[in-house]
């Protein structure tokens, strides 16, 4: 089945967003009718047939317009590649391959959904952000999402007004700290228990820095949310032929190595994985 | 010639096609081991069933978990991988993977590593006798291990043994893949041919290495790996020709190879056919691209068969005697 698309994309718009940060918007139409939040494309950031850098970049879907066919990134400008995206204008062409990956499980049982954005994890919730505003309207629980953005500075929490615009189903709040966002948790904890919402009800998506991930993953545990985080990883092919985007994993079934662990794949199996399938590195 | 069903078959008046190995591709683009999964994973982006031939990934015996990371690391024009052979292992390859190679209309190599000659000779009658495979193409020269594929390849007398030995069993064609990181590729190429190898590929990954300064550590998990991609692209031309002059089985030329241009200076070089590895990656439709520049190509200079450009290479007049 043919689901990946090789998109020759136009550029629409390049803009900045924050301190080295760019929302980029392609024309893929292929891409934009079938993509699902938290899956990336593969983006080729140098021109046809020039090799520096060689690789293409990943990059998650912020937004999709089925309509339009245009697809939205959010990027940060941090080496080679990127800074070569970044020139882009309105009209060039940028290949781009995908939907990639497999994106956030959507539980229409869930109660309440926490999303818990570190630095550009923002780009990678959005989309799930606007499918759960839906899924709150269908349920008149509001607010039916808590988006906690932040970032290590005032001037990296990027995206506020975008998730803020989704209205009433989603409440944002922001942090900058470890301990602003412990506190913004325990926040969401009493509001729950005022509505008398149990929090083995709710789930929990998170895309951030490894160490905020590992963090989270434990406190949902500890008060039994389901736990989706979308890790990351350098790449190659994107679509799990070269093996170079590995993650450990706990071995689950069909596993014919004599282990407890296995090495997943970032581009295929993940993005996304469930909290508790991840062997966080000591 | 059936010159008729060619036609038809890719809507044009060329002759892609070529034969190896007791096969015959409907042209000469093929997939590199390591560089498209088993198939399944391109297939989700185009019909891989235009390609002249799918090279699977390495299958060892048993399953294997593979280097941990870092295993790719991107460099100048190409990027080094240790990867260590991740892979299901023979009995997973043969019950989870093999029937959707089944189904496939392309020819579809295995790509057999082991670390003792027994090995080889293990996984090629259990892909001989599970059917769906098209040839077999030993890995001898896998650089990323520690041991195994890497003594093989650079000694020509333990690539004869391997060769031989299964040739032996094998009622597949048997490609030998051999190894760049040898003084003399031609000796090794020579020892090939002469235990019965059907054809040769080359050349494997050379082995490369990159550093971190401010940490001063490897940047690779394994301390070298492989060279790939358009970087490698003048080493594996010369050693292809070299070796497709000295020897008279098919040759495929891979190393580095993304457009119809590479592809073509192999062809006239003197390979059969080549394969398309690194480019697969960053180009997922290079092999594709390559098909139809062929085509261009061959019209454009008035030829109607890929054949007629193989080994063409023009010498000046001063080498003469070569
Ligand atoms: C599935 C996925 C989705 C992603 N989504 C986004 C997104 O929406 N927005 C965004 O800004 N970034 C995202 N990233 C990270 C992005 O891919 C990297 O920032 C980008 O590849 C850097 O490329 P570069 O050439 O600019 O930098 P390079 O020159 O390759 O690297 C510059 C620096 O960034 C580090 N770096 C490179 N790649 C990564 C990575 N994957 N993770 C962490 N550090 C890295 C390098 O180690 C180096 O220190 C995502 C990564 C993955 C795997
Ligand atoms: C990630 C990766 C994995 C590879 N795995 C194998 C393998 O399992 N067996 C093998 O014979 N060659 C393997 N190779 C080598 C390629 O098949 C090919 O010979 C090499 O990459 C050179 O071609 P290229 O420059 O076009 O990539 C691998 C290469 C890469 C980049
Ligand atoms: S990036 Fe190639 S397997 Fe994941």
């Amino acid at each position: 089945m043919q689901d990946i698309f090789e998109v020759k994309a136009q550029v629409t718009t390049q803009e900045k967003v924050g301190p080295d940060c760019h929302l980029l918007q392609l024309a893929a139409p292929q891409i934009a009718a079938s993509a699902r939040p938290g899956q990336f494309v593969n983006v080729a950031c140098s021109r046809q047939y020039q090799y520096d850098p060689l690789l293409r970049r990943p990059l998650s879907i912020y937004r999709v317009s089925p309509d339009t066919g245009i697809i939205e990134l959010i990027y940060k400008v941090r080496g080679r590649g990127t800074e070569l995206l970044a020139q882009k204008r309105a009209g060039e062409i940028v290949a781009v391959l995908g939907p990639l990956g497999k994106g956030f499980d959507i539980h229409e049982g869930t109660s309440r959904a926490i999303l818990v954005a570190g630095g550009l994890g923002v780009a990678s919730l959005m989309f799930l952000a606007q499918e759960l505003a839906k899924v709150a309207l269908g349920k008149g629980e509001e607010p039916y999402v808590h988006a906690l953005i932040g970032g290590h500075s005032a001037e990296e929490i990027i995206c506020v007004d975008d998730y803020s615009a989704l209205g009433s189903p989603v409440k944002v709040h922001t942090w900058i700290t470890r301990a602003r966002l412990e506190q913004e948790l325990e926040k969401v904890l009493e509001e729950l228990s005022e509505q008398g919402v149990k929090t083995n009800t709710c789930s929990l998506y998170t895309c951030g820095p490894e160490g905020m991930l590992r963090r989270l993953a434990a406190w949902a545990q500890e008060h039994q949310m389901l736990c989706q985080v979308s890790l990351e990883s350098h790449m190659s092919c994107g679509v799990g032929a070269c093996q170079s985007c590995i993650c450990k994993t706990s071995a689950g079934t069909g596993n014919t190595l004599e282990d407890t662990w296995k090495y997943s794949l970032v581009c295929r199996d993940g993005p996304v994985f469930n909290a508790e399938e991840v062997i966080w590195d000591e | 010639m059936n010159k008729q069903t060619a036609a038809s078959a890719t809507g044009t008046s060329v002759d892609l096609r070529v034969e190896m190995a007791g096969l015959v591709l409907k042209n000469p683009v093929m997939v590199s081991s390591g560089t498209f999964g088993y198939g399944e994973e391109y297939s989700r982006i185009y019909d891989i069933n235009r390609l002249g031939a799918i090279v699977a990934k390495a299958t060892t015996i048993r399953p294997k978990h593979g280097n941990p990371p870092p295993r790719v690391v991107e460099v100048v024009g190409g990027m080094l991988s240790c990867c260590g052979q991740q892979n299901v292992g023979l009995e997973r390859f043969i019950s989870e993977k093999l029937p959707f190679i089944r189904t496939l209309s392309v020819p579809f190599f295995a790509n057999v590593a082991g670390e003792i000659v027994d090995d080889y000779v293990f996984i090629a009658e259990k892909l001989c006798a599970a059917g769906g495979i098209a040839a077999l193409e030993l890995n001898v020269s896998c650089p990323n291990l520690q041991q195994g594929g890497m003594a093989f390849g650079v000694d020509p007398a333990a690539v004869k043994e391997i060769v031989a030995a299964v040739k032996k069993i094998s009622s597949l064609p048997v490609v030998c893949k051999l190894t760049p990181n040898v003084t003399d590729v031609v000796a090794i190429a020579r020892a090939a041919e002469e235990a019965g190898a059907d054809a040769l590929s080359l050349i494997n990954a050379p082995l490369g290495m990159a550093i971190d300064v401010e940490t001063r550590r490897p940047k690779l998990g394994n301390v070298v790996g492989g060279l790939t991609g358009p970087a490698i692209k003048p080493l594996a031309l010369r050693m292809v020709w070299q070796v497709a002059q000295s020897v008279s089985v098919p040759v495929i030329g891979i190393g580095g190879i993304t457009t119809a241009e590479d592809a073509l200076e192999f062809i006239i070089a003197g390979a059969t056919a080549v394969q398309i590895g690194t480019a697969n990656f960053f180009r997922p439709l290079a092999p594709l691209e390559i098909i139809a520049g062929m085509e261009d190509y061959l019209k454009k200079h008035g030829l109607d068969n890929i054949k007629e450009l193989r080994g063409s290479l023009e010498l000046p007049p001063a080498r003469g005697g070569h």
